[in-house]
Formats: C-alpha cells, sequence, structure tokens
C-alpha cells in the first residue's frame, strides 16, 4: 500500500478544506477551523460517520411554515417540487457528505421521472387495461378520477428511491445492490417488472453488471440472458387505494423455474427471489479475469469498478481504472471487514478521505463543480438562504444541466468539462446575480461582515475581498485577479448603498472566476 | 434587408464598446473579428438542420401508404386513420397527412423529401434508449456515451483548429442534444429565448460585466483555468452575435412554441451570415399513447393533427426565408424521430411504441420524392413496422453526398458495408454530392 496509506502530512486549514469540498458541499471559515482542530481522523468520521436518518433536518423540514413553497418541499408532489424538496436537504442537512453521496449515488443506480412518469397508470385509463399482471385496473371500483394523481405517485415512487439512498447507501454494497433491484421505482425504469418467464427482458439485468456493478466487459451476452432469467418475476404490484400505489412483489408465477447457468455456474434456488439473491453474490464476487486491468486477474470486477467510481467522484475525474490507486482501494473495499462484512461502503469512503492520495496536492481545485456544487456550496459558505428552491434554484440548476431526477440517460451525467458550455455559464453567471443580491440586504448584515475581523472599514477592499476569498474562492488569488477585483470596488462610488453594493458586486464577480468553478 | 458581414461585425464590436476601456484591446475581440472576416469566403458553406420529432411521431399516420387496403382495413386503425382520399398525393403510393399543405407544395417545388422505412436492427422501444441510439448514431450503444454523432463529425473536421462559438448552434432548447455534445473543445450554445442568452447584473452593471470580462483574461497556467476562460469568452463572443441575428425580422407564421422559436433563431443566424455548420431543433410531444387523432374530424381533433400543422406552418416559414435571402440551396433540414409506432392503433384512439419510421428532408439541395420504399404492414415484428434503411445511412449521406466529407471518423468502416450501409446509396437523395468527397468511399 502507498496510495491508501493514511497521510501524514501537516493537516492543517487547507486539507481541511478540501477535505469539505469534496466529502460535502464546501465549508464556511468557522466550520473549517472545526475541521482542523479535529485532526484527520476526527475530521474524516465526522463526515462518514452519518446517521441514516439526519433528524434535525427532518425535524426543521417539519417545521417549515406553511407557505405555498415550503409546503411543496414539505410533501413534494410534483416534479418541481422534489427536486426543490432535495435541494433543501443539500442546503440544511448537518450531514453534507450524505447528501453528495446520495447524489452519487443517484447517478450511479439511475431512474428517472420522464421514464417512471412514462410507466406507471393512474390506474383508470392511459392505456392501462389491466393487462399487465402487477397493474390492477381500476376503473369502475374504488378510485376516483384524479388528474394529480399519477404524479403524486411518480413522485413518491422516486422519494422512497432516494430515501433507500441516503439511508442505506454507506452500508454493505451487497444488500444495497439487492435492495435496489427490489426498488419499485427502479423496477419500472429499468424494466425488470415486465421481465416474465419466456419473455426475458434484458434491460435491468444488462444494466445490473454494466453501469451498476462490475463494468463493461466482464461478462458474456450469454450472461445477460440467464441474469435475466434469474430475475424474472422481481417485479411489482398495485392496489385500488386512494393513491395507486406501486409496491414491490415477486410474482412466483412469473418466476422462470428451470435451471440458469451465469458465469459457468448453474443454479436454481427453490425460495422466492433467492435466485435474484444468488445473482447479486455471483456478481459480487466475479473475478472476470478480463484483462481489463491486471488486477481484473485476482479481484472482482465490481470491487475494481466501484472504487473507480468513488475515486473519480471524490479524487479525480482523470483517474484510469487501472491506476494502482483503484486497485489499492478495490482491495480494501473487497477484503476488509472491520463491521462483519465486506463491501463496507463507510470503511471504504473512510479510507479514501484518510488516504495520502486524496490530499495528493496535485488534485486539489482540480475538479469542476457539478451544478448543485455550484448552488450549494454559495448558498452554505455565504451563509444566506434561497427563497424559491421548487421554482428558481431548481430551474437554475436545471439549466445548468443538471436536473435532480433526469439524467440524461441510465449512465448518468457526463462530469468534468461536460458541465461547462456556453449556456450553462451564462446560467451559472446569472444565479451568481440572483444570489448576490442577498449577501447583503440590510444593515445587521452589512455590520457582521465588518464585525468579522477581516475589514477593518467599508473602504477597505483587500479586506472585503479576502472576507469573500475565505468563503468562496479558498484558494490564493493572482495580482492580477485581485487587481480587476480592487478595481472593480473602486469604482463603485457616488449614489446609495456603497457598501452594499461592492460586497454584492464582488460576490457576483466571484462566483464567475474560473477559480470558483473548481473544487 | 441584406445584411452583410462587414455591417455585423461592426454592430458587434460596438456593442462590446464598454470593454474598450480595458487598458488594451483584448485579444479574443482580435480574433472574433479575424474569424468573421474569414466568414467573408463561407457563403457557399453547406447547412445542415437536424430536427428531432420527440415521443416517438407515428409515421404512418404522416405519410399514408394510401394504396394499402390493410392501412383502410377496421381491424388496423379503426378510429384514427386517416380517411381515404383525404391524404394529399405524393408520388401514387404515399400520400401526406392533409394538414400538411405547405409542405406537399414544397414537395411539388422540388423541396420536399420522405425516407420510408428508416430504423435500425434489434429496436428499443424505450424513448430515452433509442433517442440515445439516433443522437449517438451507434446500435448497439458503447458505454460511457461521449460524443454525438454530431459531434463526432465536428471534431473530424476541427482536428486541432480554434473553434468559433457560433460553429454549431440549437435553438429552441437551453440543454444541448446529445447529437451536437461532447466535441473535444467545443460545445455549442443551447437557446430557447435569444434575450435570456445575456449577462445580467441587477446594479452597477458595466463595471461588473466589465470586471466578469477582464477577470476571465489574466494570466495562468493551470490547464482547466484556462478551459474555462476560454469558455467564458465564448460566451462573451457569442452573446453579441446571437443579438445581432435576433435582430433581424422573421415571419409572422412561426407560432409561439419551442420549436418554432428554435426555427425562427436558427433562419435568424443563418440570414445575418454566421458561419455555422449544423443546427439542431426539437419538436415534441409526439407520444400519442391516447387522444392521437379522430377519423370523423382528421383536420381537426387530437394531438397529431395540431403537432402537424405546427410542423407545416413553422417550415413553410422557414424555407420561404431562406429562400427569400438566397440561402435555400446550401440548407440541408433532415429530421428524426426515435421510433414510429404500432401499426394496429391501441385502445384509447393512439398507438404504443414501434419500431421503424419515415423521416424528412428539405432544402434546395435534394431530389424531390419518396424513398425507401412503401411500408409493410403484414410482414411485422410483433406489430412493429420492419426497418429498409439503417438510420446512419441517411446520416452518412449528410457527411458525405452533403458536405463532403468522410463518414468513417463518425461510424467507422462500418459505414461502408451492407449492414447499415443498405442500398440508399443508390438513393439519389442529394441533388448535386459536394465535391471532393473524401477517398474511401465505394
Amino acid at each position: 500500500m502507498v496510495y491508501m496509506d493514511r497521510y501524514s502530512g501537516p493537516w492543517t486549514e487547507e486539507e481541511a478544506a478540501h477535505l469539505a469540498r469534496r466529502a460535502g458541499f464546501g465549508a464556511r471559515p468557522d466550520e473549517i477551523s472545526e475541521l482542523t482542530s479535529m485532526g484527520l481522523q476526527g475530521a474524516v468520521s465526522s463526515r462518514v460517520d452519518y446517521d441514516p436518518v439526519d433528524q434535525a433536518l427532518e425535524d426543521q423540514i417539519a417545521s417549515l411554515r406553511d407557505f405555498e413553497n415550503t409546503m411543496r418541499l414539505k410533501n413534494p408532489e410534483d416534479d418541481n417540487s422534489l427536486q426543490g424538496w432535495w435541494l433543501y436537504r443539500m442546503v440544511h442537512t448537518n450531514q453534507p457528505l450524505q447528501e453528495q453521496f446520495t447524489l452519487f449515488l443517484h447517478d450511479h443506480f439511475v431512474s428517472d421521472w420522464p421514464k417512471v412518469n412514462d410507466e406507471v397508470s393512474d390506474g383508470l385509463n392511459d392505456g392501462n387495461d389491466g393487462s399487465l399482471p402487477e397493474e390492477q385496473n381500476c376503473t369502475g371500483g374504488s378510485l376516483a378520477p384524479d388528474e394529480n394523481r399519477k404524479k403524486r405517485t411518480v413522485a413518491r415512487l422516486l422519494k422512497t428511491q432516494n430515501d433507500l439512498l441516503r439511508t442505506r447507501g454507506h452500508g454493505a454494497f451487497r444488500d444495497l445492490v439487492l435492495a435496489v433491484t427490489r426498488d419499485p421505482a427502479m423496477l419500472l425504469y429499468l424494466d425488470n417488472r415486465v421481465n416474465y418467464k419466456g419473455r426475458a427482458q434484458e434491460n435491468y439485468a444488462r444494466e445490473l453488471m454494466e453501469l451498476f456493478t462490475m463494468g463493461v466487459g466482464n461478462y458474456s451476452e450469454d450472461d445477460v440472458r440467464e441474469v435475466a432469467r434469474a430475475l424474472t418475476g422481481e417485479s411489482v404490484k398495485t392496489a385500488c387505494s386512494l393513491d395507486y400505489p406501486y409496491t414491490y412483489y415477486f410474482h412466483s408465477n412469473l418466476h422462470d423455474r428451470d435451471p440458469k447457468t451465469v458465469f459457468g455456474v448453474t443454479f436454481n434456488q427453490p425460495g422466492r427471489g433467492q435466485d435474484t439473491e444468488f445473482v447479486v453474490d455471483l456478481v459480487m464476487h466475479r473475478v472476470s479475469n478480463s484483462g481489463i486491468s491486471p488486477a481484473h486477474a485476482r479481484l472482482p470486477a465490481t470491487a475494481i469498478f466501484m472504487a473507480w467510481k468513488f475515486i473519480t467522484w471524490f479524487v479525480s475525474e482523470d483517474i484510469r481504472i487501472d491506476h494502482p490507486a483503484v486497485v489499492e482501494l478495490a482491495e480494501k473495499f473487497y477484503r476488509e471487514k472491520p463491521n462483519g462484512y465486506i463491501y463496507d461502503v463507510r470503511e471504504c469512503l473512510r479510507t479514501l478521505f484518510e488516504s495520502t492520495f486524496f490530499y495528493d496536492a496535485e488534485y486539489r481545485f482540480g475538479m469542476f463543480k457539478h451544478p448543485a456544487d455550484f448552488v450549494v456550496n454559495a448558498v452554505r459558505q455565504l451563509d444566506v438562504e434561497e427563497t424559491d428552491y421548487t421554482g428558481t434554484m431548481r430551474s437554475y440548476m436545471a439549466s445548468m444541466g443538471m436536473r435532480l431526477f433526469a439524467p440524461p440517460n441510465v449512465a448518468g451525467w457526463n462530469h468534468g468539462r461536460a458541465w461547462i458550455n456556453s449556456t450553462n455559464l451564462i446560467e451559472r453567471f446569472n444565479y451568481a446575480n440572483r444570489l448576490s443580491r442577498r449577501v447583503i440586504m440590510h444593515r445587521a448584515r452589512a455590520q457582521s461582515i465588518l464585525d468579522s475581523g477581516y475589514a477593518r472599514d467599508e473602504n477597505d477592499h483587500d479586506g472585503i475581498i479576502e472576507f469573500l476569498r475565505a468563503r468562496l474562492i479558498q484558494q490564493p488569488l493572482s495580482g492580477d485577479e485581485m487587481d480587476v477585483l480592487r478595481r472593480f470596488a473602486a469604482e463603485v462610488t457616488g449614489g446609495r448603498d456603497v457598501f452594499r453594493r461592492k460586497v454584492n458586486g464582488l460576490v457576483h464577480i466571484m462566483m464567475t472566476m474560473p477559480k470558483y468553478q473548481l473544487k | 434587408m441584406n445584411y452583410t458581414r462587414r455591417d455585423m461585425l461592426k454592430a458587434s464590436l460596438s456593442s462590446m464598446a464598454y470593454y474598450s476601456t480595458a487598458a488594451t484591446t483584448p485579444n479574443w475581440i482580435i480574433q472574433a473579428a479575424n474569424a468573421m472576416a474569414q466568414q467573408n469566403n463561407a457563403a457557399d458553406d453547406r447547412i445542415l438542420v437536424i430536427v428531432q420529432f420527440g415521443g416517438g411521431m407515428d409515421g404512418l399516420n404522416v405519410v399514408i401508404p394510401r394504396t394499402d387496403d390493410v392501412y383502410y382495413d377496421d381491424q388496423t386503425r379503426p378510429t384514427i386513420r386517416v380517411p381515404k382520399g383525404l391524404d394529399i398525393n405524393l408520388d401514387g403510393l404515399n400520400g401526406l397527412h392533409p394538414v400538411m399543405v405547405n409542405l406537399a407544395e414544397w414537395y411539388q417545388q422540388g423541396c420536399f423529401g420522405v425516407v420510408n422505412n428508416v430504423g435500425y436492427e434489434n429496436p428499443n422501444q424505450s424513448h430515452f434508449t433509442s433517442t440515445d441510439i439516433y443522437e449517438y448514431g451507434q446500435n448497439p450503444l458503447q458505454y460511457p456515451l461521449l460524443k454525438g454523432w454530431a459531434a463526432r463529425y465536428y471534431d473530424s473536421q476541427c482536428n486541432g483548429c480554434e473553434p468559433n462559438p457560433m460553429d454549431m448552434l440549437v435553438g429552441g432548447k437551453t440543454s444541448v442534444p446529445d447529437s451536437l455534445s461532447g466535441a473535444d473543445f467545443y460545445q455549442p450554445p443551447a437557446i430557447n429565448n435569444p434575450a435570456d442568452y445575456s449577462l445580467r447584473a441587477n446594479e452597477d452593471e458595466e463595471a461588473r460585466l466589465r470586471a466578469i470580462y477582464d477577470i476571465n483574461q489574466v494570466q495562468t497556467n493551470n490547464p482547466q483555468q484556462a478551459f474555462l476562460q476560454r469558455s467564458a469568452n465564448l460566451v462573451h463572443a457569442s452573446i453579441s452575435d446571437i443579438a445581432t441575428a435576433a435582430a433581424l425580422p422573421s415571419s409572422g407564421l412561426y407560432g409561439n412554441d419551442t420549436f418554432s422559436k428554435g426555427m425562427r433563431l436558427i433562419s435568424q443566424v443563418i440570414r445575418a451570415g454566421f458561419s455555422t455548420k449544423i443546427f439542431y431543433a426539437s419538436h415534441g410531444g409526439f407520444d400519442t399513447h391516447a387522444n392521437q387523432a379522430s377519423i370523423e374530424a382528421p383536420l381537426q381533433a387530437g394531438t397529431l393533427p395540431r403537432l402537424l400543422d405546427r410542423f407545416d406552418q413553422t417550415m413553410h416559414a422557414f424555407l420561404t426565408e431562406m429562400k427569400d435571402s438566397g440561402n435555400l440551396d446550401r440548407v440541408m433540414v433532415m429530421t428524426f424521430s426515435e421510433f414510429g409506432r404500432r401499426v394496429r392503433e391501441n385502445g384509447s384512439n393512439g398507438t404504443d411504441h414501434g419500431a421503424a419510421n419515415c423521416l424528412f428532408v428539405m432544402g434546395g439541395g435534394i431530389n424531390a420524392g419518396v424513398y425507401g420504399g412503401q411500408p409493410d404492414l403484414i410482414d411485422t415484428d410483433h406489430g412493429n413496422l420492419r426497418y429498409k434503411v439503417d438510420f446512419r445511412s441517411v446520416y452518412a449521406q449528410m457527411i458525405e453526398g452533403w458536405f463532403g466529407s468522410s463518414a468513417v471518423p463518425v461510424f467507422g468502416q462500418s459505414v461502408y458495408d451492407n449492414t447499415i450501409r443498405n442500398d440508399l446509396s443508390q438513393i439519389p437523395l442529394i441533388k448535386a454530392p459536394a465535391a471532393g468527397v473524401a477517398a474511401g468511399v465505394n
């Protein structure tokens, strides 16, 4: 081990801030000081040892006053309010890694609004003739016509999946994969709900191996077909009750009862859904010897693929799957079981965030912020409040290219430079303009900046810039950059509220800097 | 009005006047001016406009097999078919939906064509997967999905060039569709409302915008920061270009829908004389599972006639503007949809996801006609039309016949074997193939 050895260099505010930017949504100077004082292991523990439920956040959401906007995010009943609900969580979470990691998992185990919406029925018409065994036709029954029922159903399905990723994502990866396989939104999104004996539907079987666990090249087309057969009957059922719920259901009569052969292993498990568990375990332990990397000859493809995905999300997009750091992390992910089970996600993240590799200076400020980073970091680091999560904020983020619950396809979003084009940048710059208005809105807030000790008075431009640099940019500014910012501050003269205009203008400008787009 | 490139250059530089208070003339303004000067020679350059029908267009009710009794059988489409005799005859075998009167006239003028039976092997009936297959030009898809087919073409042509912000353009959308996405050093602008394509500052506007410009010019050795600076400068340069184009007058036939907005902007950018090579616009809503149409009121009732009427009027506006401005012969429009729909209607006056479909080509450079044969309504694949023309062979004709480039960098050698080429190379879709078609064409 070299890359995954525990980092032993200096632990300063710079390292702590790097951890906060990657394992969460950034941090303010006071939070960075606190992380620094905890030391490496304490700081990492404060991030990875999160509770399945952030109770303080749940209470905060439940106690939101009943304005229209907050009502919608308290009880998401449509596409926009569901996005707002998650954005509110990202901004207000007490466990920032939990929300950042949930976003990772959403990008990994994709399900999206358009397809799920396309698949669900409202139980009455909409082409539903009751011909699918898992879908009841409630026409003439107890279900009243309700044009919003379908939207509520989809919102609940996707929220349920999101909460699964949030509460169980940092446990045993094997159990997570099994739970995702049986998640109703996933059964709809990747069509396993219509995977029947004699009419195998391979969509989920393929993506399970290609995108969710091992990566392409580590299985054959025969394996895809046989896994699909093993998963027949894993589906949903509906009920003609008020909200036409879709719940997980194993249809024994649609399950293929003949022997299947996957990776050369022939099996036919007797119990309900046991073939599914058997397949998930085969996939977890499959050493493919595919030649994709030398390590594929001795480690399971799933361990390598997932270690690589963690590293490309949290350290650098440019790391290749055969990089020795990936192999080291895969080795630990697969072989170590401090809590009694292998594939322990929490411990894998702890290893990564404590590693020499993670703190290598080469990777600092080397990743492009995705739109959620761009928006949420600014709100958190400037300690301001968004007023319209379900409307303006989520709409800006969608225009920046990240519409939550709607990744472009089953492989998730494209990252890195793909986040940057002229349209997306305009949205970033204009959101900076919107947010800058909220930095100083009244006198008390202006005074708090002066009281922070950064700026001597309202004309101490370098002090004001430093106050904002420590929050937004967090890396040194060049002399040329300082000159541009000083020149702007000096130009804001005359008229009313000069100090407020300087600060708000500087926030706007600094959020358009290349350095603010990087983390 | 005739807006010359010289006027445009002057206008865009003067709209940037406030930048001139910076200490020196910014490099990008000089570069932008040089790039525009080069455009003076680009007037003959050919243009491709890609139009997506989102949702899976029911091609069987758009181009009607007017001589096929199966189509008129009550077992097939009892409530939604276009009644016999109401379609607009194209070539005796195929007729156009009766709302498409303008495009039928363009067909007579030699500027509208149909390719029937377009699809691919092992058709996928997911909107999302099948759209990916069309946009990436791959079947099966190869993950990770990196570059759309037009982006691959762009890279094959650019090859280390300095991208111009207006090389490609998406109209009527704010996200870049996958077809145009992923080129090595370039992402095109995607613009729904040109008025929104601007930088805003709620106070001290001039000082803020100048600082935003200046802070993206500072010296850096960091490659990621340099990439971001370059992207920010594309923003600045294209904002004035879009404002210039959007100031041109346009036809009253366009609607307020996003497809019309997109085609209007595309027309303006072409007429303003920018050197944009590839455009993209999207007409959505074709997922007609229910209330698609009514045999009782084929022109008025249901979703499909409304969408086709919109398409007809918008394209009529666009083609007329191209003709009047002398651009018609250098413009090619090509449509696609992720799949066609089931031959038989379903139980809710609609149609479910199918497979093969028709697509349209438009412009002054085509040989009008109906290609690809009549759809076969009897020999189907589980009730879906079988494809006879692989969609990539139509794309390849655009690259080779229209642009005069090689399609090998885009689709690999497979474009030259029978697996995807079919017999379309024998179909004279394009009137005058571009000179200098790359070596390697069989």
